[in-house]
């Protein structure tokens, strides 16, 4: 908890401490991971004793919520991983960028991405895990988008967010159903019952959504095109998150769901089919590459298609493989990355076509990338070596399918040896090239990390007890479910794991001698390369973007009048779903029994209604309106409601007024002409009838109802302690709120008020008219010197005639 | 139980609006003779403090628990001040001298007097309108907050856009009214009281298979009435056009108030609040929660999708505003069933957390938006923030948690607000559950597309170089309101127990 | 007057409710939307003081209840307020416009 927290808050402070500390920086925040990995390192006895480690955050006791982490074998490898590459790799981009402006911020999102990705491994609650899991592919995207004026940069960075985010939303699903199914959200949970959830009915789309999260973030075929353009970044980022750490969070993540979800036909047919066809295909990609980080972008491509192979075959011997090449491959890979950044760096190309002999002016740095170049092809006394034979020795004991992985393991196994040769030989070796800058040996930040990387790989190599039982056991016990001891050693005696380890060296060391004549066969295939799924997202990005253009536009037009229909229309829409729902119309009005008065009064209200809408005269759609106005001043009287009645008159007489007054000043508006628009107002009026009949056929339903009544009768009354009670207390309350209307009224007087005082101030742009609308000026220009209600139109600061529009504007009036 | 003494207290309850309206009265007056806008938002914070004091005394001379020491609603007051009404109350004071530090130097001099009374109505239309037990004093004080709202959307700017975005409040804003009018005359021919306890309590009393079919019309009624203020879907259709339209101060007071009133507006007519021992929001029929299913994932989804594409900040922040109310309704669509197994967390008091949570948060982002802004160069796009972390480092640390919480990462409010309403809606146990399910997959599928649109934001300030510089002298009342809306969100997220009990208290579960 | 008058009412009240907001959704002038509003208004005024008048208790009773008329008055009143703001937001639109066609507001959206 605090570990993850203090990564957080140092990422905060790290653009302040650069700017006071400078060159020092770097060194200073790699103290911050290295006392987390001592920490953790802390842990590794009680880890391997069986214990796991537990810390929670109690947020909302109320609900038993609480965020919790939780620390096994699998996390405390993941944990030191993290904790220790970190260092170097802050210690490395301390040289690598020294002098850059954005230095700082670099440091704070580096630190922001170590915290997040200890979070996600540590994290015990599925969401937690999503959460960090989307801040991990956040800090990734503004690392890879740290060079913000390379259009290319954003781009890739954009790219590998939108498909890691992508998955992200899949896995959320996936989780959540996982959650939903075993009853709780807690991994420790989840892991501790026996409930299994591999029978229930929900288990394939649960599988295929976490999949689908884990295959994007690990960049597994054919989800692999963003890990290459992701290698815009600055090179000590590639190394950590785009080879050591975050692209592993994918196998993370199965590997921690193993236990729930693994071992089934659809994850052996999944998992391994998806790994192998990745580790393949980044193998082969990677060799046609000419670029030292894009060869070792598709090679890790290819290492975690390794991975995911293992971990979908899942014995626990594929397991103890899978752990121990991820350990060796963060090693040699992170090193690897970080010479290319010193070649990079110290001669300005990565190219490797254009380096060659670099061991006489780089001596450190030709050292530490021979032992990581080793390493990486799998030769004896490496950790790799022990992993490779692992490897081998799992997959061919695979059910089912160790005839056909094993080849394709032994053929990933060359590819690796030409990768190797390519990036950490070639340079070096050979004749000197020219480069673009003249080479000299990297300072100490840059040789620092590569040296220690590929150092203890020889060195767990040499003894692979200082890691079998500390950290690869707890983390293969977490994995397979039950407690594992892990032996490793360098020497398994003649086996067929080490003959299929000499093959694939020797075919390696073949192909790797026929690099060019690979690399022109590769030619010819480019049309086929550029047809990948990188130019369907392309394409699908388009597509999507119009899409939503098309949308957006559609719905949000602009115009007021779509606006209101689409409300009426749902309205509409809505009472008529909840009419025929309730499939029970009340019978027809009784038109009998109708008094004179009353019939006519309503037809009356009815024509002037009518009138009102349909009228092509504007004076006589107001008349209309006045008209109905005053009918309903009329049934107010019938009512027996004088003081409404009253009002109403004295209300509509004011509005006709100033609706003629207004309308004086006005011109005409256009009338509605088109075939669509007709077309439109046609379907809206059939939705208005609909509606309409609806609620005429409703108002016969309306009865006083005599439950309601009777209970009234029983409570009501007796509560406010009889009717005539009831009366005085309404007198009363009426009188609060008259109160508040006149409030409103104040308030609306004064607005009309204010606003007529704006216009005197705003008259200068008011005439801001477009050039179509210009013959409506001529119709209002001979009015201007009209005096009246409405000074508006010429400005003329006439307020009282306006406020005559509000009964209760005085104050408008006043000035 | 003596009516006299119970009508005494009437006017007693309403007292800090009573002094609000007043004072504004005051204030629109007195505006003619003094034309200074620090003068008179001094003022106005100073009318707040004497609301707030007055609204404080009655609990001062009773120390112990105030939260319950307050009346249930009943059938004859025609408002009430129980806790639903006291939170949102303080709420409403909160958010009103946030809004009044906020347009600090946002107005103009000769208008200060005319927007601050108006926004002291407002005020205490929001109060007026989280007390009512009565549907005339319900319509009152939603009125109390529309007009002054329309003076202020036409005295703030006075640009095409800002004339166009009054206008087309004004009329969508007047047809709401009618549907709610018209809602709430069946309501009262149904029952033949406009007193809301009285009404819901006989509306409880029939079965609700034999539910006239006219209760049922009104539900639909108010729902689109209601829809209008918190901008559900598909009577959100103003608010981007005019928040875009109008000036940062009124786009906030926009997000804000009339949510708030909305919400409590919904909670009350529709039986959210003091459900006894029935299941809440179904006296109007168990049709409710589904027709809040469907108006919730409407919302979050067109919220959320319109969202993506769009380039101006104010159109990002309206159609977050759509997305936040869809997940809001949400709540309210699980709450009958949660009351049904007594959850943890309710769904009406989700509601009332995420309210306050959404409030503080977009008020912050509005006033950050605002304090950036100078009239000559207004900050109006993405492009117009980027690199604000170089130059104003804080204000943009401030945003970047407004941001974050409207995402919904934990720590900040968004989140705890999230997750309440979503735990909610995966709690459903009985045979709807598969329904509420997916209500929370549409929800948690929309969090996460959202974040899209937020972090380009953040991505803007913190990735890239200025396009202009931003020289914006500092101003403490802005900061002031960009701070508080900053420690209220970072507080909820982090220690969220005592609002979520005083909200569970509110709504009486 | 047999209770079933009410039902008249009520069906009056739909009628103008209806009539109005087609008005509304239908002129393309700004006063015509405000007419609609009117109608609108007018119908929920019927509707309650037709309730207020015919509404009777279960002994076939009539109850007066007041407050119908004490919301249909409320309703006019404000619906006068609200059409003062309304005229004088729509001179201002004409201002801007030069026309009072609600369908050349369109410059937001999107």
């Amino acid at each position: 908890m605090t570990a993850v927290l203090s990564g957080f808050v140092l990422a905060l402070v790290a653009p302040g401490l650069y700017r006071r500390a400078r060159a020092g920086a770097g060194w200073l925040l790699a103290l911050l991971p290295l006392g987390l990995a001592g920490y953790f390192g802390s842990y590794t006895e009680a880890v391997a004793a069986g214990e796991t480690v537990r810390a929670s955050y109690s947020w909302a006791p109320a609900l038993g919520v609480d965020l919790s982490f939780c620390l096994d074998g699998l996390s405390l490898l993941f944990a030191l991983l993290i904790t220790g590459i970190g260092a170097l790799i802050l210690i490395y981009a301390g040289g690598y960028l020294s002098g850059h402006p954005q230095l700082g911020r670099l440091y704070a999102f580096l630190l922001l991405f170590m915290a997040s990705m200890l979070g996600l491994v540590l994290a015990d609650n599925l969401l937690a895990l999503f959460v960090f899991w989307e801040l991990t592919s956040l800090s990734s995207y503004l690392l890879i988008g740290f060079d913000h004026e390379r259009a290319e940069a954003r781009a890739a960075a954009l790219q590998a967010l939108l498909v890691t985010g992508g998955g992200g939303l899949a896995l959320l699903a996936g989780l959540l159903l996982l959650g939903q199914a075993g009853g709780s959200l807690e991994l420790s949970v989840l892991l501790g019952q026996p409930h299994d959830l591999r029978g229930h009915p929900l288990y394939l789309p649960m599988l295929l959504l976490v999949l689908l999260g884990a295959f994007t973030k690990s960049a597994q075929f054919p989800f692999h095109f963003w890990l290459p353009g992701a290698m815009a970044a600055p090179t000590p980022i590639s190394a950590y998150l785009h080879s050591a750490t975050m692209v592993k969070a994918g196998v993370y993540l199965l590997a921690r769901l193993h236990p729930l979800l693994g071992g089934t036909d659809a994850w052996h047919a999944l998992v391994t089919g998806f790994g192998a066809a990745t580790m393949l295909a980044g193998g082969l990609l990677a060799v046609t590459q000419t670029d030292l980080k894009r060869i070792l972008a598709y090679s890790t491509v290819s290492a975690l298609g390794t991975l995911v192979l293992l971990l979908g075959i899942g014995t626990s011997a594929a397991v103890t493989a899978a752990l121990v090449f991820l350990l060796a491959h963060a090693l040699y890979k992170g090193a690897l990355f970080l010479v290319a950044g010193a070649l990079d760096h110290e001669t300005g190309t990565r190219d490797v076509r254009q380096l060659g002999g670099l061991w006489r002016t780089m001596p450190v740095t030709a050292a530490a990338a021979g032992l990581a170049a080793l390493s990486l092809a799998g030769f004896a006394p490496f950790l790799s070596f022990i992993g490779k034979e692992l490897v081998f020795e799992a997959v061919w004991a695979a059910p089912g399918a160790g005839f056909i992985l094993a080849p394709a393991a032994v053929l990933a196994g060359a590819l690796f040896v030409v990768t190797a040769g390519l990036t950490g030989v070639r340079p070096f070796w050979g004749a000197p090239r020219a480069t673009p800058r003249p080479p000299h040996e990297a300072p100490l930040s840059l040789w620092l990390g590569p040296v220690l990387l590929a150092g203890s790989g020889l060195l767990f190599g040499l003894w692979p007890a200082l890691v079998a039982a500390q950290l690869v056991s707890p983390a293969v016990t977490a994995v397979v479910g039950h407690p594992q001891h892990v032996l490793l050693a360098l020497w398994h005696g003649f086996n067929l794991a080490l003959a299929l380890s000499g093959v694939s060296l020797v075919l390696g060391l073949a192909l790797y001698l026929g690099w060019n004549a690979i690399r022109r066969a590769s030619a010819c295939l480019e049309p086929l390369l550029n047809r990948g799924p990188a130019m369907w997202y392309e394409v699908a990005l388009r597509g999507l973007n119009r899409l939503a253009q098309g949308q957006t536009r559609l719905l949000q037009s602009g115009y007021l009048r779509y606006y209101l229909m689409i409300v009426l229309v749902a309205t509409a829409g809505l009472t008529g779903a909840t009419l025929v729902r309730r499939g029970r119309l009340a019978s027809p009005v009784d038109w009998s029994g109708l008094s004179f008065y009353d019939a006519g009064l309503a037809l009356l209200i009815l024509l002037a209604t009518a009138a009102a809408v349909l009228a092509r005269s504007r004076l006589a759609a107001i008349a209309a309106l006045g008209v109905v106005g005053y009918s309903v001043a009329l049934v107010f009287v019938l009512f027996g409601a004088p003081d409404v009645a009253m009002t109403q008159f004295l209300v509509e007489t004011l509005t006709v007024i100033l609706f003629v007054l207004v309308f004086y000043h006005l011109p005409e508006s256009p009338a509605v002409s088109h075939t669509l628009a007709r077309l439109r107002d046609a379907l809206l009026a059939a939705a208005v009838g609909v509606l309409m009949t609806g609620l005429v056929l409703l108002a016969g339903d309306v009865q006083y109802h005599p439950p309601i009544s009777a209970y009234f009768a029983e409570h009501s009354l007796a509560d406010a302690h009889g009717r005539n009670l009831v009366n005085v207390i309404l007198v009363d309350f009426r009188g609060l709120d008259t109160l508040g209307e006149i409030t409103v009224l104040a308030v609306a007087g004064v607005g009309v008020y204010a606003l007529l005082k704006l216009r005197v101030g705003a008259q200068g742009h008011s005439a801001a008219g477009s050039t179509e609308v210009q013959p409506a000026r001529t119709d209002a220009a001979p009015l201007e010197p009209e005096p009246g209600p409405v000074p508006a139109v010429n400005g003329a600061p006439q307020d009282g005639g306006l406020a005559l529009a509000n009964p209760a504007a005085e104050e408008g009036g006043g000035r | 139980m003596n009516p006299t003494v119970e009508l005494a207290n009437v006017y007693l309850l309403a007292l800090p609006e009573i002094v609000l309206t007043l004072s504004a009265c005051l204030l629109f007056l007195a505006g003619t003779f003094r034309q200074n806008r620090h003068f008179w938002a001094m003022k106005s914070l100073g009318i707040l403090g004497a609301a707030a004091f007055i609204l404080a005394l009655p609990f001062y001379r009773q120390p112990v628990d105030p939260l319950f020491a307050l009346q249930a609603p009943n059938m004859v007051q025609p408002i009430v001040l129980d806790r639903l009404a006291l939170l949102l109350k303080i709420v409403a004071l909160i958010g009103g001298a946030v809004l009044v530090l906020f347009s600090w130097n946002e107005v103009s001099d000769d208008l200060a007097a005319e927007y601050h009374a108006c926004l002291l109505v407002i005020i205490a239309g929001v109060g007026l309108s989280a007390m009512a037990n009565d549907l005339i004093i319900l319509f009152l004080a939603l009125e109390m907050i529309s007009i002054p709202t329309y003076v202020i959307l036409y005295l703030q700017k006075t640009d095409l856009g800002a004339r166009e975005a009054a206008a087309k409040y004004f009329l969508l804003s007047v047809f709401s009214t009618g549907l709610l009018l018209f809602g709430f005359s069946y309501l009262y021919g149904l029952c033949g009281t406009t007193n809301i306890t009285a009404l819901l309590d006989g509306l409880r009393s029939t079965d609700a298979g034999r539910l006239p079919l006219i209760a049922l019309v009104a539900l639909v009624m108010v729902v689109a009435g209601l829809g209008f203020k918190i901008t559900a879907v598909p009577f959100h259709f103003y608010a981007p056009d005019v928040y875009q339209g109008t000036s940062l101060t009124s786009a906030a007071l926009l997000a804000f108030v009339p949510k708030v009133a909305g919400f409590a507006a919904l909670l009350r007519v529709l039986d959210f609040v003091w459900p006894g021992n029935r299941p809440p929001g179904v006296a109007l029929g168990t049709q409710a929660p589904i027709l809040f299913w469907i108006l919730a994932a409407m919302t979050m989804t067109v919220g959320n999708v319109l969202a993506l594409l769009q380039d101006n900040l104010k159109r990002i922040l309206a159609y977050s505003s759509v997305a936040h109310a869809g997940y809001m309704l949400i709540g309210l669509a699980t709450a009958p069933e949660l009351a049904h197994q007594a959850a943890a967390v309710g769904g009406g008091q989700a509601v009332v957390f995420y309210l306050v949570s959404y409030g503080a948060m977009t008020v912050g982002a509005f006033a950050v938006l605002a304090y950036l802004s100078t009239p000559q160069a207004p900050i109006e796009t993405v492009d117009d923030l980027a690199g604000v972390s170089r130059s104003h480092p804080a204000v943009a640390l401030m945003m970047a948690i407004f941001l974050f919480s409207l995402i919904g990462m934990p720590l900040t409010a968004g989140f705890a607000g999230k997750f309440f309403l979503f735990l909610g809606a995966l709690e459903v146990r009985p045979e709807q559950a598969v329904l509420f399910r997916c209500l929370a997959l549409i929800a948690a599928l929309n969090a996460a597309a959202g974040a899209w649109y937020y972090l380009r934001i953040i991505a803007a300030m913190y990735l890239r170089t200025p396009l202009r510089a931003i020289d914006k002298p500092a101003t403490w009342p802005g900061l002031a309101a960009i701070a508080v809306c900053a420690a209220i969100t970072v507080a909820l997220g982090v220690y969220p127990t005592p609002l979520l009990q005083a909200a569970k208290a509110a709504v009486g579960q | 007057m047999t209770p079933i008058t009410l039902n008249h009412y009520l069906a009056l009240g739909a009628v103008l409710f209806v009539c109005g907001v087609l008005c509304m959704a239908t002129k393309r002038n700004a006063i015509g939307v405000l007419m609609g509003v009117e109608l609108v208004l007018n119908g929920a005024n019927i509707n309650f003081v037709a309730f207020a008048y015919y509404l009777r208790d279960p002994q076939g009773n009539a109850v007066f209840l007041v407050e119908g008329q004490v919301f249909a008055l409320f309703v006019i009143v404000l619906a006068a307020a609200e059409a003062a703001i309304a005229l004088a937001i729509v001179l201002n639109f004409y201002n801007n416009h030069l026309t009072v066609d609600v369908d050349t507001a369109e410059e937001l959206k999107g």
